[in-house]
């Protein structure tokens, strides 16, 4: 046997994953340096280890020996073949036997490999654009200049579709991966804006487009623009998302300027496993186009459906997608779309255990799946209840998604309170946000839920650019900056 | 039950943040943090309760920050009123800068103004001309 042909398993050395960014790695190393230093540590084999530990990182932190390595290890049939990772997080694997329910928490987050994306991957996009009267002006010519940056940014083999929609549907752009661009920008501009909003229409003209084009391994996923309410299709436009949903199509539901059913974008978004944006003036709809489209580009699949299931006698209090807004979906209805499958993937669930003798208990276990079957995970989490344990202290992880989650959930209750005309109380409860907002250092949405907790109190309602600000600011609160891509 | 020290609402035992008001209802150990000046081998001791301001006290603007360095020469290195938080979330901490005018920087890597970081004990900030080395533990 050649010197070359026999090395450690550097990652096991390390105790992170193949698929670790260059941060964990560094991350790691520092944790390790420290318990391993023969200043420190003097256990025998301890100077052996420390040796390892510095042959390791140097390998691993340098990503051109990093690959070589992987190479190497996949020559040897020992690379992990899934670019799809799983880490769980729980709140305690530890809890005292209590005689009352008590509070759980776990963490689900989803990593994807990125040098394991298929570089042939398209995107099979449908920008369906609201053109009612509402629209007219400064709101057409930026939705049109948005879709003409969407336009600029494919790439070979992205199919692209537009479809334009009032009280009708129109196919402005069919679903087409030739696209000669200067017609395509003839035709965009020719939309003009007048009528009324069916947004069923749209959606459903939409869905065909991206039907046609053919939705098998290809990024699938519609963008909808709306100013305004819809008139009287609301129902259909929730059983076209569902539907859209089942195809492992995610709706991304943006909507412009203050008088849009945000309860509907919420819904369409939801139900098809996208997100809703809110973007308040026409000039921001081409970076947010964009940043969607490149959002996109980091994908393996279009789509990821879960079905969650938990121990008899536990209960789900919430389950919430963190990225790229708190979003909540319900358990009870299974499946739930959590959308394109990415690496900034979390899902954090909040649980009651209810009173248990000492043990270990398998309390929830999950499928994460992508609908054309490309992908597939299963995973668990378990706790052990013993008696007189100490609930130590929640990791940092929890920690931030609970901070999060935790304003949502009072936002959420000023809209209940709000909606059943309890203005007191509902008025209070802002200004508790407000205060909570003020301590995390959101100074300036603080201060818009203070002033529109006054504007509650004495009219019953908030002002529409106070609730839409804080409805979307209270969900994509940027507590820390995202995790660093390797 | 457990009783919300902020609101007086009820909250099952070992739940993170009160469902009726959002505080934070676990009430975490405290950090020791020891600030070593790498020139001048002066040390600050302070506790890291939620958070910890280093910056110059200002009593006329009424800026009093947790660790004050004026007499530490801070004027002279650039040091802003308000210049580098640092918190936490559990047992993990980060570090802020505040929109400082010199910046900060961590282990040589300049902080983006109001963009945290995580910061290990034994890591190097540098606050305009001020290199401290930071430990999480008493000395
Ligand atoms: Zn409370």
């Amino acid at each position: 046997m050649r010197k070359e042909d026999f090395k450690p398993d550097y990652y096991e050395i390390l105790e992170v994953s193949p698929f670790a960014t260059q941060e964990e790695i560094k991350k790691a190393y520092k944790r390790l340096v420290k318990k391993y230093h023969p200043d420190v540590n003097r256990a025998a084999g301890t100077a052996y280890l420390f040796r390892r530990l510095q042959e390791a990182y140097e390998v691993l932190s340098d990503p051109q020996q990093r690959q070589k390595y992987d190479e190497w290890l996949k020559a040897q049939g020992s690379y992990p073949e899934t670019p799809l990772w799983m880490e769980v997080i729980t709140s305690h694997r530890v809890l005292p036997s209590l005689p009352e329910p008590q509070a759980w928490y776990v963490l689900i987050k989803l990593r994807v490999e990125p040098r394991a994306i298929p570089a042939d991957r398209a995107l099979n996009i449908c920008l369906v654009i609201d053109r009612s009267t509402s629209m007219k002006g400064l709101g057409i010519e930026k939705a049109v200049e948005a879709a003409e940056v969407v336009l600029e940014n494919l790439r070979e083999g992205d199919v692209i579709s537009v479809v334009s929609f009032n009280d009708r549907a129109q196919v402005m752009l069919p679903a087409s991966k030739k696209l000669n661009h200067r017609e395509a920008r003839k035709k965009l501009r020719s939309i003009k804006a007048e009528g009324g909003t069916e947004m069923a229409r749209g959606i459903s003209a939409g869905l065909s487009e991206l039907m046609k084009a053919g939705i098998f391994r290809t990024i699938n996923h519609m963008i909808l623009l709306t100013d305004g309410n819809t008139y009287g299709d609301e129902e259909e436009c929730i059983r076209l998302a569902e539907e859209a949903g089942r195809r492992g199509i995610p709706i991304t539901a943006v909507g412009m300027g203050t008088a849009w059913n945000e309860e509907l974008l919420d819904a369409i978004a939801t139900k098809s496993g996208g997100v809703s944006l809110f973007v308040i003036y026409p000039n921001l709809l081409p970076s947010a186009f964009l940043e969607r489209v490149k959002a996109l580009r980091s994908a393996i699949a279009s789509s990821l459906r879960g079905e969650f299931r938990v121990m008899n006698g536990v209960k789900v209090k919430g389950l919430f997608r963190l990225h790229p807004g708190v979003e909540r979906l319900s358990p009870d209805r299974a499946p739930v779309y959590i959308g394109p499958v990415r690496d900034s993937i979390q899902l954090f669930m909040e649980l009651t255990i209810p009173p248990l003798p000492p043990g270990e208990y398998e309390i929830a276990s999950w499928e994460l799946s992508e609908p054309q079957g490309l992908y597939r995970l299963n995973g668990r989490a378990s706790l052990k209840l013993a008696e007189g344990a100490e609930a130590g202290e929640a990791p940092a992880e929890i920690l931030q998604a609970a901070e999060k989650v935790a304003v949502f959930k009072l936002r959420e209750k000023v809209w209940d309170e709000m909606k059943q005309g309890e203005r007191e109380r509902a008025s209070h409860r802002l200004k508790m946000l407000a205060a909570r907002l003020a301590e995390m250092g959101e100074t300036e949405l603080s201060a818009i839920a203070g002033t529109e907790a006054l504007k509650l109190a004495q009219t019953g309602r908030l002002s529409p650019e106070g609730q839409k600000r804080i409805l979307y600011g209270t969900r994509f609160l940027a507590l820390l900056p995202p995790e660093e891509k390797g | 039950m457990i009783r919300c020290a902020h609101c007086g609402a009820e909250n099952l035992p070992n739940t993170l943040f009160c469902e009726e008001c959002a505080k934070p209802l676990m009430k975490s150990q405290a950090i020791p943090v020891r600030l070593v000046s790498v020139g001048e081998g002066w040390e600050i001791k302070v506790v890291l309760e939620d958070e910890i301001i280093i910056g110059r006290q200002d009593p006329e603007r009424e800026i009093r920050p947790h660790v004050d360095l004026n007499d530490y020469g801070g004027l002279e290195k650039g040091i802003s009123r308000r210049h580098l938080r640092l918190f936490r979330k559990g047992q993990e901490v980060f570090a802020e800068d505040l929109g400082s005018v010199n910046g900060s920087f961590l282990n040589n890597r300049r902080l983006l103004s109001f963009v945290p970081e995580p910061v290990h004990s034994g890591d190097e900030l540098r606050l305009g001309g001020e290199v401290l080395q930071i430990f999480f533990e008493e000395g």
